[in-house]
């Protein structure tokens, strides 16, 4: 809980509160299908498998985090229930995995869109109060998986957060809305200074496809070096299976190459917090 | 062929990305947000009911001689420990962090309770003991803090009559004026009435609004105190100058910028948005930040109005076109 008994040297009890700083993290983009959710699950797999506490939070109102993992999301309450509802408790929402340091909070029943969503700062309050709760509970990172878009309670996550990592497909059209994904995290910047950039994560990308070698390669060219992160994302048949079976790929019979990539892209955006 | 030059301004976005990338500016804790604070819990605990100045000591429009009287802006740790002392029952839970942050600021609580400065420091040797400690503390702190919210004793604020008379000079150029003023008495404004029903269908009164832009405002803010329940509201310009404060609140103004931009920009984003949204804030308990844009010939004018709880697209709606028609009312 995030609060222990220590027993001091002259034998007087006191409650000392030793909160650990939640990291949270925000897998957003502006446009949709760029693999947000892949991102999200087996970055929030690496971290939990270092022995971090990681809640991996679905904001996005599809629930594909939930609809990627466990069977009875539609049912089950999370995210939105407690922007809904600000007293909801954190820990009804908590699904717990067979990995101990890794939860996930599903979408929940209510939606943005329920919530009157659109309008930016309508639930960032409730948003904040979320994160200090996930931090009473121990938690020590929050990879949150957000919607496609950033408005509504995309906005108020990426106002509360720590960092942003931005997945982007390694396509020409993909990497013609970085502008737009600029400008709007520019926006972000204005409201939450402390918003620490992480950079574009290059995804899908298909070395065998010079299009798509090309759009990686253009994008470095154009951007600054801390802008575009190291490590890419290759497009794997594994992503498919793995998210059949409702896995993160790195618990995959085949999936080592696939979970040291995230390993490596999960010590690259510590890094770049902890600059 | 390149993929991206033909599509973007490489040099924009370059500029972007780097602005992006540069260190966060050394902000003092309190202006990082100050939209919300670090730890802001809302308004709710104590009495967050605007009180309302009398009548005598109400605005008068026509009267520049009568000076402000205003009670320094509040500083947040006051309201916290506000909010805190309602908390009772957590109070075992919040012990430690009442005993730290007596030490860490003590200073600033030295400034709310200057008769406590040279109480001597108690020692608490259990955690119950420090939950009532503590619990009697913040109560006494809550007993001398004073509402966040409170209706300016007087309306007149020199800026707001800046503005209002720069706002008149305006009609004056571009209107002939048909009606004799209308000098707004003490007994005209700021006026409870005793909140009706918010959800009721009856639309809202029409205002005979004529007169310096400032009383036709009043009036307007009166017949929403009086026929939608409205505790207290102010006016903005887009550029955050302040037409009506009867709220006195730097925070809930910023809001209310905030939502209004944002929402402005939706708008503009998304072809078909409605004109008008519906943008609230719960700040309290009892209490929610209506924040409405009303564009007028004047540009972009923000009103935030504080009604018990959410009033609804349609209410909205129709605060937002008698607004617009007080406004546009000529003299």
């Amino acid at each position: 809980m995030g609060e222990k008994m220590l027993l001091s040297h002259c034998g007087v009890v006191t409650l000392t509160k030793i909160f650990i700083v939640l990291i949270t993290i925000a897998i957003t983009s502006q446009k949709g299908g760029v693999g947000k959710t892949t991102v999200s699950i087996n970055l929030a797999h690496a971290y939990a498998r270092m022995g971090k506490r990681t809640l991996l939070v679905d904001a996005d109102p599809q629930g594909s985090v939930g609809l990627s993992l466990t069977r009875q999301s539609r049912s089950l309450s999370g995210f939105y229930d407690a922007i809904a509802d600000s007293d909801f408790p954190i820990d009804q929402l908590i699904i717990p995995t067979r990995l101990e340091t890794l939860s996930i909070v599903p979408a929940g029943r209510c939606s943005d869109y329920e919530l009157g969503g659109g309008a930016m700062g309508v639930s960032l309050h409730r948003v904040r109060t979320f994160f200090k709760m996930a931090e009473e509970q121990g938690y020590d990172v929050c990879i949150i998986d957000t919607a496609a878009g950033l408005f509504g309670a995309t906005a108020d996550v990426l106002s509360a957060c720590t960092a942003v990592v931005v997945p982007q497909q390694a396509e020409p059209l993909g990497v013609r809305s970085v502008p737009k994904m600029l400008e709007a995290l520019t926006r972000m910047q204005i409201v939450n200074p402390r918003l620490k950039v992480c950079g574009v994560l290059m995804t899908m990308v298909q070395n065998r496809l010079a299009e798509s070698v090309e759009a990686v390669q253009a994008l470095r060219n154009l951007l600054p070096q801390k802008m575009v992160l190291r490590n890419v994302i290759p497009r794997d048949d594994l992503f498919v299976r793995a998210s059949a079976k409702g896995l993160p790929v790195g618990v995959m019979e085949e999936g080592a190459g696939v979970l040291a990539v995230f390993e490596n892209l999960r010590a690259e955006i510590d890094a770049t917090i902890n600059q | 062929m390149d993929p991206l030059q033909p599509w973007l301004d490489a040099k924009e976005v370059r500029r972007l990305a780097e602005g992006l990338l540069a260190p966060p500016p050394e902000v003092e804790e309190a202006a990082v947000d100050a939209a919300y604070g670090e730890v802001f819990e809302g308004f709710a605990g104590g009495d967050d009911t605007p009180t309302l100045a009398k009548p005598s000591e109400a605005a008068v429009v026509d009267s520049p001689d009568k000076q402000e009287v205003q009670s320094a802006p509040q500083p947040l740790h006051k309201t916290e420990a506000k909010t805190e002392a309602k908390t009772e029952d957590k109070a075992e839970d919040k012990a430690e962090d009442k005993t730290e942050d007596k030490a860490v600021d003590e200073g600033s609580i030295d400034d709310a309770l200057p008769q406590q400065a040279d109480t001597p420091n108690i020692e608490v040797t259990s955690p119950s003991e420090v939950a009532e400690e503590s619990a009697r503390t913040v109560e006494s702190i809550a007993a001398q803090v004073d509402s966040p919210f409170h209706i300016s004793a007087n309306q007149n604020h020199s800026a707001a009559d800046v503005m209002a008379a720069k706002f008149d000079s305006q009609e004056d150029k571009t209107t002939n004026a048909t009606a004799s003023e209308i000098s707004v008495s003490a007994s005209d404004n700021i006026d409870v009435a005793s909140p009706s029903p918010v959800d009721s269908d009856e639309p809202i009164r029409k205002l005979d609004a004529r007169g310096p832009f400032l009383s036709r405002i009043r009036q307007f803010s009166q017949v929403v105190r009086e026929d939608l329940g409205a505790k207290a509201m102010f006016l903005i310009d887009v550029n955050g100058q302040i037409l009506l404060d009867e709220v006195e609140n730097a925070k809930l103004i910023q809001v209310a910028r905030t939502l209004a931009n944002a929402s402005q920009r939706a708008n503009r984003q998304s072809a078909g948005a409605a004109a008008v949204g519906n943008l609230h804030v719960k700040i309290g308990a009892n209490s929610t930040l209506e924040v409405i844009p009303v564009d007028s010939r004047y540009g972009l004018l923000i009103l935030g109005v504080i009604f018990p709880g959410p009033i609804g697209a349609v209410r909205v709606m129709q605060v937002a076109d008698e607004l617009h028609r007080t406004i546009e009312s000529r003299r």
